[in-house]
């Protein structure tokens, strides 16, 4: 949050805008985990109704308990579903609730407290357990004992959240957005994260307006305040007064006229003015998406993250059929330009937030035979640690299953595979080697696959940007991944708000590994297509096709945009205008370059995305 | 009363879902049902999910089903045929 003032009717607060759009709701706090418990002692005619307090918020925490469980066995089977089951019987145990009842009576405290005292004792009985797997099973009682004293609070559950609400809270932890149902949620206000963090890459893919960045959000905002969230300008006001709803309700309708006309004109070839056809593929993270793909006229998928997976399967890993039916639906979504699958890219802190440890542990021991015997320690730079492919790498059985769910998914229609945070041809060649096992198991199964499944880069790095010409020799295509390849360059990290503003897209040192990434594929001959949020940016994406750039991968609902864009631009220009922004020393120059070429090649079709600028550099520009 | 002897075996031991399973058969009867570690002799109530996570019985550990009541013999027979078909989840484990 960088300022705010009062208004008459209420309070503004600026942050980042890290999904654009608007969204007018209510505030509906997210649930938090790290829930503070206090104990209070009661009056003698207090108890009984603290003891009845008790029952009502087990049995509210019994039928969540069910409704989660009901939702997981349709999506998953009840197989999965079954894990559930334990934390339910919890619920059930006359034991437990016995003693935190008779807690409540004999010492005359409140639920809470007694919660508290009796989980925190089998904690603690728990973690006497000498056996590694059965100790972890703690965690289960945990979730239960926050369950309940999420109930006791008086919160919703995630899963109950009034229609149209406008969820606030600090973060936003990956296991709750597996909950949500986007059709409820008109915005989301976070405390911390960047523009492409999870939460905000997800709420960009749903179309939930949200804003990033405000520090203390459920400070400023109570309980059901109305808000009005502007995702585009980072604007979230609280208390709108009617005047400001009414603008932005009229801005809205602008908004939608325009947005239909751009769609209108989808079906027509993607040429520039000067007759260079540009490739405009989608980036989509969740099945829904695939309807967008159509919707938007998308030519293929350029990347499909399948995190996705892992998060609905979660605390279990999903199984081969799981993601075998997943990828099938794609391929037949995706048409003759086919789909481009990046494997799993996540790392273990992620992985443990989700409860998916034990899982992979499990996994572990069941192929190999061997635990891990060491207590999981949370990584301390997960950025730089064992995330993405070195992950992968690293549990053979997970990148296993999920090359087979591929390679069968193939014979139904156009798949290839992409790699993410590569840094050696080692880690490609070893990938290649599993993923021809893979298919030749397979044929030996007697299922049908494709003779070769092209296996592709994400050039991410700065070792692959250096490396590229020699990825090249062990690739069959590149994808410039630009969000993690920022990152890294510049060394910020992008989920941090802090560091956000030094986060720049047209910062020399991008645009000229974006240029020596590009000149190495043209050297060995091989397609690169550049997916990641600068090819979604009005402004980023001209100096893309600038320097060379012929294939984009963005988010759906940026497609219209910037085919609309592609259309009304020239390319000569803008080739020139790319060399002289290779020559820039600064980010600031760069932009003023563009913008000021604009201006002579008189490119006003794009003006309202320009001004109110869909990504957080421009705000402040 | 009823008693047998049974060893577990799936490679898990008594996990999360597997006690919900035992829980579950266990709540089907009338009977009272203990299990017994054989080793250390901690004793718990076969219907209570905790009990029977607190016992912390790996794979190799050998526990005493012990259960009294009108349908104890079917009692003892349905726990011990649930911890001795490894609570169905050996096979696809992995996929």
């Amino acid at each position: 949050m960088t300022a705010n003032r009062a208004t008459r009717s209420g309070l503004v607060l600026r942050g980042l805008g890290v999904s654009p759009g608007i969204g007018l709701g209510p505030a509906v706090p997210l649930p938090w985990r790290g829930r503070l418990v206090f104990r209070r002692p009661l009056a003698p005619q207090e108890i009984e109704a603290e003891v009845a307090r008790f029952h009502t918020a087990v049995r509210i925490a019994r039928e969540q308990l069910q409704g989660l469980r009901q939702r997981m066995e349709q999506a998953l089977g009840r197989e999965h579903a079954y894990i559930l089951d334990a934390q339910r019987l919890m619920l059930e145990d006359a034991g437990i609730l016995g003693e935190i009842e008779t807690l409540i009576r004999t010492s005359a405290i409140n639920a809470e407290w007694a919660v508290k005292l009796v989980t925190d004792r089998i904690l603690a009985i728990y973690a006497e357990i000498k056996d590694d797997y059965l100790r972890e099973r703690g965690s289960d009682i945990e979730d239960v004992a926050h369950r309940l004293l999420t109930v006791l609070a008086g919160d919703r559950a995630s899963c109950a959240f009034p229609e149209g609400a406008v969820l606030v809270g600090e973060t936003l932890p990956p296991s709750l957005l597996g909950e949500l149902d986007p059709r409820r949620v008109a915005g989301l206000v976070i405390g911390t994260g960047g523009w492409t963090s999870h939460a905000a890459i997800l709420a960009r893919g749903l179309g939930i307006p949200a804003v990033s960045g405000i520090h203390g959000a459920l400070a400023f905002i109570e309980d059901q305040a109305p808000l009005l969230v502007d995702g585009t300008q980072g604007l979230v006001f609280v208390h709108p007064a009617p005047e400001v709803i009414q603008r932005y309700q009229e801005q809205q309708k602008e908004r939608e006229r325009r947005w239909y006309l751009l769609r209108e004109r989808a079906p027509l070839p993607t040429m520039t003015r000067d007759g260079v056809p540009i490739t405009v593929r989608a980036n989509i993270e969740r099945l829904s998406e695939l309807e967008d793909v159509r919707h938007f006229g998308a030519c293929g998928i350029g990347l499909l993250r399948t995190e996705f997976l892992f998060l609905q399967a979660a605390p279990e890993l999903p199984s081969e059929e799981v993601q075998q039916q997943a990828y099938r639906q794609v391929a037949e979504a995706a048409g003759p330009e086919g789909a481009v699958i990046r494997t799993v890219d996540w790392d273990e802190n992620q992985m443990a937030a989700l409860g998916s440890l034990r899982a992979l542990r499990d996994e572990h021991l069941a192929t190999t035979g061997m635990g891990d015997r060491e207590p999981w320690i949370p990584e301390r730079n997960p950025a730089l640690g064992l995330r993405a492919i070195r992950f992968s790498l690293s549990r053979p059985q997970v990148l296993r299953t999920q090359l087979r769910a591929i390679a069968r998914a193939a014979a139904f229609g156009n798949l290839r595979i992409v790699l993410p945070l590569i840094t050696s041809l080692e880690e490609v060649q070893e990938v290649r080697r599993l993923l021809d096992a893979v298919c030749q198991e397979l044929r030996a199964e007697g299922v049908e696959v494709p003779d070769r499944i092209p296996l592709g880069v994400m050039i991410e790095t700065p070792a692959a940007v250096w490396l590229a010409e020699e990825l090249a020799t062990v690739a069959d295509f590149l994808s410039l991944g630009t969000n993690d390849l920022i990152q890294y360059l510049l060394a910020v990290d992008r989920d941090n708000d802090r560091v956000a503003p030094l986060y720049d897209p047209f910062h020399p040192a991008v645009l000229r590994a974006v240029n020596h990434v590009l000149r190495a594929a043209e050297r060995a001959g091989l397609a690169l297509e550049v997916c990641g949020e600068m090819a979604a940016h009005p402004l980023h994406a001209l100096v893309l096709l600038g320097l060379g750039a012929r294939v984009l991968s963005m988010r759906p609902r940026a497609i219209p945009l910037i085919r609309d864009l592609i259309r009304h631009c020239e390319l000569a220009p803008l080739r020139d205008l790319a060399q002289r922004a290779l020559t820039a020393s600064r980010g600031a120059e760069v932009r003023h370059l563009l913008l000021r070429g604009l201006e002579e090649m008189r490119l006003e079709v794009f003006d309202e995305a320009l001004l109110n600028g869909s990504a957080p550099l421009l705000r402040d520009a | 009363m009823q008693r047998r002897t049974v060893q577990v075996t799936n490679r898990l031991g008594l996990h999360a879902r597997a006690a919900a399973k035992l829980v579950h058969v266990a709540n089907r009867f009338q009977s009272t049902i203990a299990l017994t570690r054989c080793d250390n002799g901690q004793t718990v109530d076969a219907k209570s999910i905790l009990g029977v996570l607190l016992l912390a019985a790996s794979a190799g550990t050998y526990l005493d089903v012990i259960a009294s009541g009108e349908d104890e013999v079917e009692a003892v027979e349905a726990i011990c045929r649930v911890i001795e078909s490894k609570f169905g989840e050996e096979e696809g484990a992995t996929s």
